[in-house]
């Protein structure tokens, strides 16, 4: 009778620690790269990097809600006087600031328990609540229907879901704005709810640029703010800076356009693409 | 989904191919550094170089004539073309047609309708990947692949003239579209062309081609799977325990740290599957189902076919411009394969088109310059037979295959070792004499270590027709090749023998040990010669010298 010696612990566990060490081996070489590129292309295509130019806009490029035709309204390829721009940027950053805040107390409400909970969650409540009777008095005051509440199909891309919001159809007050006062008013709009939208992102996470530069970018070129005044809200922020900082530079950064927009003489055509 | 779907598979394709040519790097690297392990491990037995007769001072007068030299002719004349070229070039354009066919009959459903010129036009376009495919398969030259190219612009131009003037006719209407339509035509290819073709420059070189369609399949597979990962992560943000999970330890490490943490667990699963992919793949080749060039030049139509997966067909089709891709992928494939199955390329036993087997010999040590001859020998002998040679460093990264690989990864590199002398006759007997479906037959590499490697050579001899071996730097000191010498001498027809030699070598050595081999070879008179063995010079190692090696190989076959 022979005895079969069974195999040791080493040998069978050789093959396996060989096998980890290969597919993790490979899955971090796949990591490296996939880290550097997505690094690489934000630092080359973010606001201010030397490929700009390059990143993809087509949804703005191609969006509809601002288009106007001679035959939709008589305000085509007419400027809007300096107060219906300023309300109209004014509008759109309560419009964004909303819609965020909207979605973090949401957020909240969802892993919230218990008293402790319930009390700052009821504080959040009420400021969006306040958000919102404001927003409806701007968007009375120009004479538009009152923005339409985002809501997002899943909380992880809530940037990336954001911009077709903006941009597609269902944006009634954009196309309310560009019928009544222009597509200046119109894109003004759309640059404030950007900036609203991404502003609470911002005082958030120091270090960071800002998450919809871009849109923004594109925008404040499209309705001539100056540069000087839109590329500090896109630039990246020290990193060390404090929360307070961030919100405070925010808050001056949006006074600054609308000032700007509010004080500006007026013009006469509007830009055309 | 589809918004984003082609910059992610733009980015998945873009790591996949950066990534696989750094692996293939690393793996090579680390192939011939297992090789050299191997090779150099302490012998059981006989020490190296053991067995072989130095000649001395009383060594016996060589024979007169024995060597024939040879100084390399200003230009060597070689086949332009493989034996069996007819029927691979006919195989791989028949398969480029189905694959172009497909790619255009996609393209015009969606941009129906459209004039028969821009069908042709398409299709012509579509065709562009047969050059380099071809210039690969058949081992074409540089200027020759120059003339391939010139060939296909003009060929494609004269169809889309003939095309826009056909519809002219039809029309009853001239006008110079004939001439703009090769304008724009020749734009298209150019556009469509220079990013994957700048790709498949990259990546032919010899050095990684033969790992990095291995390597390539590892890597395309785990950039799906962090596709498919990327999906899951959202997903797992709509379970709330998982998303505490995930946050909890984002706030521990980083954001980074948490994801990749995942993919890293996700990573397991595909890496089971790309082992399993890569297992079948090499048992495929085993199998003769392809050739090591039909598994690169399979790679190379994946490379551009992804390619425009991401520029021209995930815009219009979404997911289903991967189907797309994927069809026509599997009509190339399918295209080549019924070709070759009904004309495949002709060997015939006992003719003299029958396969004869080179033995490559050399000494060992000088990786660049014998890397540089095997390429210029192996690359057009392999039409004509195998291949033969003992496995070395300098040669490692030459021969590798993917049951080379396979082994390797799977840590059982030393089991493709001869380890006794009980088992060359086995490894012998199972040396792979068949063509694979190209008509390229195999490099069929022994690995020996230092004590297997005598009883391996007497045996591969015994199933070898010709010789050739590289003596550039033969001296005293080189003790296998001097034991090498006696017995390719005893063993094979002097004609058959070629040898190489440069103003390095100790030729009164060589012709010394010749004529002693020759001497006590049975039968063999010391005066009277039949036939001589070829010597050729190659000092600098040029294409002139090396072709002149060639063409007295097969002169001589």
């Amino acid at each position: 009778m022979t005895v079969r010696a069974s195999p040791s612990v080493l040998s069978r566990v050789k093959p396996l620690a060989a096998f980890l060490a290969i597919v993790w081996g490979v899955a971090a070489s796949f990591i490296a790269f996939d880290l550097l590129i997505l690094a690489g292309a934000t630092r080359l295509m973010e606001a201010g990097g030397p490929f700009e130019a390059l990143a993809p806009l087509s949804a703005l490029e191609n969006s509809e809600v601002c288009r106007v035709e001679p035959a939709d309204s008589s305000s085509a390829g007419r400027r809007a006087s300096p107060d219906i721009r300023s309300r109209a940027w004014t509008l759109g950053v309560q419009m964004g600031l909303h819609a965020r805040a909207a979605l973090i107390v949401a957020e909240n409400a969802q892993g919230a328990s218990g008293e402790r909970a319930s009390a700052p969650l009821a504080g959040q409540r009420r400021a969006v609540d306040g958000a919102a009777a404001e927003l409806e008095r701007l968007a009375a005051a120009l004479n538009v229907p009152r923005p339409a509440a985002f809501t997002p199909a899943n909380p992880v891309t809530v940037n990336i879901e954001f911009v077709p919001f903006v941009e597609g159809g269902e944006n009634h007050t954009g196309r309310a704005l560009a019928v009544a006062y222009g597509r200046d008013a119109c894109e003004l709009y759309k640059m404030g709810t950007y900036w609203g939208f991404s502003v609470l992102v911002r005082t958030a996470l120091p270090g960071e640029p800002n998450i919809l530069a871009r849109e923004i970018g594109y925008y404040a070129r499209r309705v001539e703010v100056p540069e000087s005044m839109w590329r500090p809200m896109v630039a990246r922020t020290p990193s060390n800076a404090s929360s307070d900082a961030l919100v405070t530079e925010a808050d001056a950064a949006t006074a600054r356009v609308t000032a700007y927009l509010r004080n500006a003489p007026e013009a006469g055509a509007a830009p055309t693409k | 989904m589809g918004d984003t779907l082609n910059g992610e598979l733009a980015h998945v394709f873009i790591i996949s191919i950066l990534d696989a040519a750094i692996l293939s790097w690393i793996a090579l690297w680390w192939y011939r550094r297992s090789v050299v392990r191997f090779m150099t491990a302490p012998a059981s037995a006989v020490a190296p170089g053991d067995g072989a007769e130095v000649p001395g001072d009383a060594a016996e007068a060589p024979a007169r004539g024995l060597v024939d030299r040879t100084v390399a002719p200003a230009g060597a004349t070689l086949p332009a073309l493989p034996p069996a070229w007819r029927n691979v070039a006919a195989a791989y354009v028949a398969g480029a047609l189905a694959y172009s066919t497909v790619l255009t009959i996609a393209t015009m459903v969606e941009a129906w309708p459209a004039p028969p010129a821009a069908i042709a036009s398409v299709f012509w376009v579509n065709l562009w990947p047969i050059v380099p495919v071809l210039a690969l398969l058949l081992a074409l030259r540089w200027t020759q692949t120059l003339w391939l190219a010139a060939l296909f612009v003009v060929s494609g131009s004269l169809l889309v003239v003939i095309v826009t003037l056909a519809g002219q006719i039809v029309r009853g209407a001239f006008n110079t579209a004939p001439l703009t339509n090769i304008y724009w035509s020749i734009a298209q290819l150019a556009a469509t062309a220079y990013v994957p073709a700048f790709v498949l420059l990259l990546i032919s070189r010899r050095r990684i081609r033969a790992m990095f369609a291995m390597t390539l399949t590892a890597t395309i597979l785990f950039g799906v799977g962090l596709m498919g990962f990327r999906r899951i992560a959202l997903e797992m943000f709509g379970v709330a325990a998982l998303k505490t999970l995930i946050l909890e330890i984002a706030l521990e490490t980083t954001t980074d740290v948490a994801y990749y943490a995942i993919y890293m667990l996700l990573a397991l699963p595909v890496g089971w599957v790309v082992w399993h992919v890569l297992r079948r793949l090499a048992v495929a080749f085993e199998h003769k189902a392809f050739s090591d060039i039909q598994l690169v030049v399979d790679c190379w139509f994946a490379i551009v076919t992804m390619e425009l997966i991401v520029t021209q067909l995930t815009a219009p089709y979404g997911l289903a411009g991967i189907a797309i891709g994927s069809g026509a992928l599997v009509a190339y494939r399918a295209g080549v394969e019924i070709v070759l199955r009904v004309w495949p390329p002709a060997v015939r036993p006992g003719t003299e088109n029958a396969p004869r087997r080179l033995l490559l010999l050399r000494v060992f040590g000088h990786q660049s310059r014998t890397e540089r001859l095997f390429d210029f020998i192996a690359r057009q002998w392999r039409f004509r037979g195998p291949v033969q040679l003992i496995a070395g460093a300098d040669l490692a990264m030459r021969t590798v295959d993917p049951g080379d690989v396979l082994a390797f990864v799977s840590g059982r590199l030393r089991n493709q070792y001869v380890a006794s002398a009980d088992e060359v006759p086995g490894r012998i007997a199972r040396l792979d004499m068949r063509p694979d479906p190209d008509g390229r037959f195999r490099i069929n590499e022994l690995y020996c270590l230092h004590d297997t490697w005598k009883k391996t050579l007497q045996t591969l001899l015994r199933v070898t027709d010709m010789v050739v071996m590289d003596l550039r730097g033969f001296t005293r000191q080189s003790q296998g090749c001097l034991y090498e010498l006696q017995q390719i001498v005893a063993s094979i027809a002097a004609d058959r023998i070629v040898l190489i030699a440069d103003r390095a070598t100790d030729q009164a050595l060589l012709e010394e040990t010749l004529g002693r081999a020759w001497a006590q070879t049975p039968g063999a008179s010391s005066t009277v010669l039949t036939a001589s063995i070829g010597l050729v010079e190659v000092n600098r190692n040029s294409r002139g010298e090396l072709g002149a090696v060639m063409q007295r190989l097969l002169r001589t076959q």
